[in-house]
């Protein structure tokens, strides 16, 4: 089974747009999608299902916004190592600063010209697919 | 003369050695005229001399009516004779204003006091002169003052360096509601409401201690009870040696001027709290603007990439004109973002050397452009306290735009420095490039104005609204100098003053 990310998003052209991002990024992934913060922490917080390798995760989100999602995540014993890659619109200083206090493990503006993101998605999908797999406890972390 | 030639004189009071009462005479301050009882002058000192222009000589036999207005003239002898007849020392023609005749023919006013003078030659009339008419001005200066005083419309009162009211004008009268009949010999602490009651003592000790006090801002209270603000100035009132007698104070009512104050400051909050709304509202709307312009922009992409084949010439160019088209309106909604951020941010404050600043930006624009020879001048140790993110995105914009407009010019040159400024320090960026029309110097810092076409020089257009807006974030100003193709000078200064501690 190849290995999972999961993406929070809630604007289905931004979904769509990151699924065509991802799907030439050259690493073999599942995508699965939640469209809010609440769908995506009950199915992390799921002990029947495996976790994701890395979480994509917006921060304008209904239900739950993303920075509730990521506090939670970092408070739960299952997920607290989780990587976590906020992928937002927000350039706020502020939003980054919080992010990263919370634990995020990086903080990536979506770029508006596609090419970009693309490119972007591939640096993604490469470290936490491929380089952060291959760290000995990684597995054992989750 | 009478007296010099009087012997044995021992016994009544004015009678004593010649050469003594000649002394005295001449040591007297004032004019003294010795007549006999024709009224024929005998003595007179070289005060008289002085004071009525004449020599000695000319005075002594003549009658003492030569010193006495022709208006005057025919009633004195009676006068004189009058005292005669009584005989002990007093004041002539006292409470009428008298005046004396000089040799030129003017007259000034005298204060004369008569004494009986008994001499070896009989008895004679001494009369001592004074001229008062210094006293005079001063009196009348004293009497203009105070109605000035009473008319004016401040309230000028006069207290003791203990607070007891002394004097107490009509402007006062009018201010606090209490008459001058009802305050004066009171303290002066009825006026000053219980929780400022700490001034006054202050105040007082201050004065007595000889410091001169500049006018402030209180608030007192009237008869009423009610308060009123007002602008006091105390000030010393010292006699002819100097000695402090107590202290004046003048109190305006600037009770208008306080609710002027008040209201400007009411519209400059408002103006504020409705600025940052603005901005807050520019983030959102550039924020959620973005999301949209990444669907045109990447699916337009996506079909570029994916149905390129089936896509003819027109099509193919169609696409990219779409892309590029949402890739500048990205590059504006993102100049927007950066520029309301910007005034998101609280600033902080520090001494900012901004000749390193300019240097480093500079060295980062000629490593990004690195075929383009740029001369850079930098007037050493210049700064200001500012907040040091915002100083390098001001100083990043200004070199930006000088980097951009001196590409046409073959020797480009950028300074930046400092200059004289109505007293203050600006400072200034200069450069050698395209310049602009100064008809359009205050349109060159609003948000997306832009001079010159974005073929001629690319941009967003809000680099120099983000120079205003820094500089404004920090209580400056920025103004621009320039000339179509002779270069531009963006100078821009603050309060502070702008030179290294």
């Amino acid at each position: 089974m190849p290995t999972a990310m999961l993406l929070v998003e809630d604007n289905l052209s931004d979904e769509k747009l990151a699924l065509l991002a991802f799907a030439a990024c050259g690493v073999a992934h599942q995508m699965v999608v939640r469209r809010d913060g609440a769908a995506a922490l009950q199915s992390l917080f799921d002990v029947g299902q495996p976790l994701p390798a890395v979480v994509l995760l917006d921060l304008k989100l209904p239900k739950v916004d993303g920075l509730e999602v990521l506090r939670q995540l970092r408070q739960a014993e299952r997920t607290h190592l989780l990587p976590v890659v906020v992928l937002t619109a927000s350039t706020l200083d502020a939003d980054v600063q919080r992010c990263l206090a919370l634990g995020a493990n990086a903080y990536v503006r979506k770029p508006v010209d596609f090419t970009e993101f693309a490119r972007v998605a591939k640096t993604l999908a490469h470290f936490w697919l491929e380089v952060n797999q291959s760290l000995p406890d990684a597995g054992g972390a989750r | 003369m009478a007296a010099s030639n009087s012997e044995n004189t021992e016994g009544a009071p004015l009678q004593m050695a010649p050469a003594t009462f000649a002394g005295f005479l001449e040591a007297a301050p004032d004019a003294v005229v010795i007549v006999d009882r024709e009224g024929t002058i005998v003595l007179v000192n070289g005060q008289t001399e002085r004071l009525f222009g004449y020599s000695r000589a000319d005075l002594i036999g003549q009658p003492v009516e030569t010193l006495v207005p022709a208006r005057f003239r025919s009633a004195h002898p009676a006068h004189r004779l009058g005292y005669w007849n009584v005989s002990s020392p007093r004041a002539m023609g006292s409470g009428l204003q008298l005046h004396a005749l000089r040799r030129d023919g003017t007259e000034f006013p005298v204060e004369i006091s008569l004494s009986p003078l008994e001499t070896d030659q009989g008895k004679m009339i001494s009369s001592t002169i004074r001229d008062i008419t210094d006293r005079q001005h001063a009196e009348e200066q004293v009497f203009r003052l105070a109605a000035i005083v009473n008319s004016s419309n401040d309230a000028i009162i006069g207290k003791t360096l203990q607070g007891v009211i002394t004097s107490w004008n009509d402007g006062a009268r009018r201010l606090f509601g209490y008459r001058a009949d009802e305050i004066v010999g009171r303290s002066i602490t009825v006026l000053i409401p219980e929780e400022r009651a700490a001034e006054e003592p202050e105040i007082l000790r201050r004065i007595g201690a000889g410091e001169h006090l500049h006018p402030f801002d209180t608030v007192r209270r009237r008869k009423d009870g009610s308060l009123v603000h007002v602008s006091v100035t105390s000030s010393a009132v010292r006699d002819a040696r100097g000695r402090i007698l107590g202290v004046s104070k003048v109190a305006r009512d600037i009770t208008e001027r306080k609710q002027a104050e008040l209201a400007l400051a009411r519209a400059k909050e408002s103006a504020e709290a409705s600025n940052r709304e603005l901005e807050a509202f520019s983030y959102s709307v550039a924020h959620d603007l973005r999301a949209p312009l990444r669907g045109m922009n990447g699916f337009a992409q996506v079909l570029l990439d994916t149905y390129r084949d089936k896509l003819d010439a027109n099509g193919q160019d169609w696409l990219r004109e779409i892309l590029a088209n949402a890739r500048k309106m990205g590059a504006l909604i993102d100049a927007l973002l950066s520029l309301a951020r910007l005034s998101s941010r609280q600033p902080r404050h520090e001494w900012v050397n901004l000749s390193a600043v300019v240097k480093a930006s500079a060295a980062q624009l000629a490593a990004a452009e690195p075929e383009r020879a740029v001369e850079l001048v930098v007037q050493e140790g210049l700064g200001a306290d500012l907040d040091p993110a915002l100083a390098r995105a001001l100083i990043d914009n200004l070199l930006g735009n000088a980097w951009k407009f001196t590409s046409k010019v073959a020797h480009a040159r950028v300074e930046f420095g400092q200059v004289d400024h109505d007293g203050l320090r600006a400072f200034f960026v200069r450069d050698n490039g395209a310049g602009f029309d100064m008809a359009f110097a205050q349109k060159l810092f609003g948000a997306f104005q832009r001079l010159h076409s974005v073929d001629e020089f690319p941009g967003t257009g809000i680099g120099l609204a983000t120079v205003q807006r820094v500089v404004h974030r920090h209580g400056g100003r920025v103004w621009a100098e320039g000339a179509v193709d002779a270069g531009a000078t963006f100078f821009f200064m603050f309060s502070s003053p702008g030179v290294a501690p």
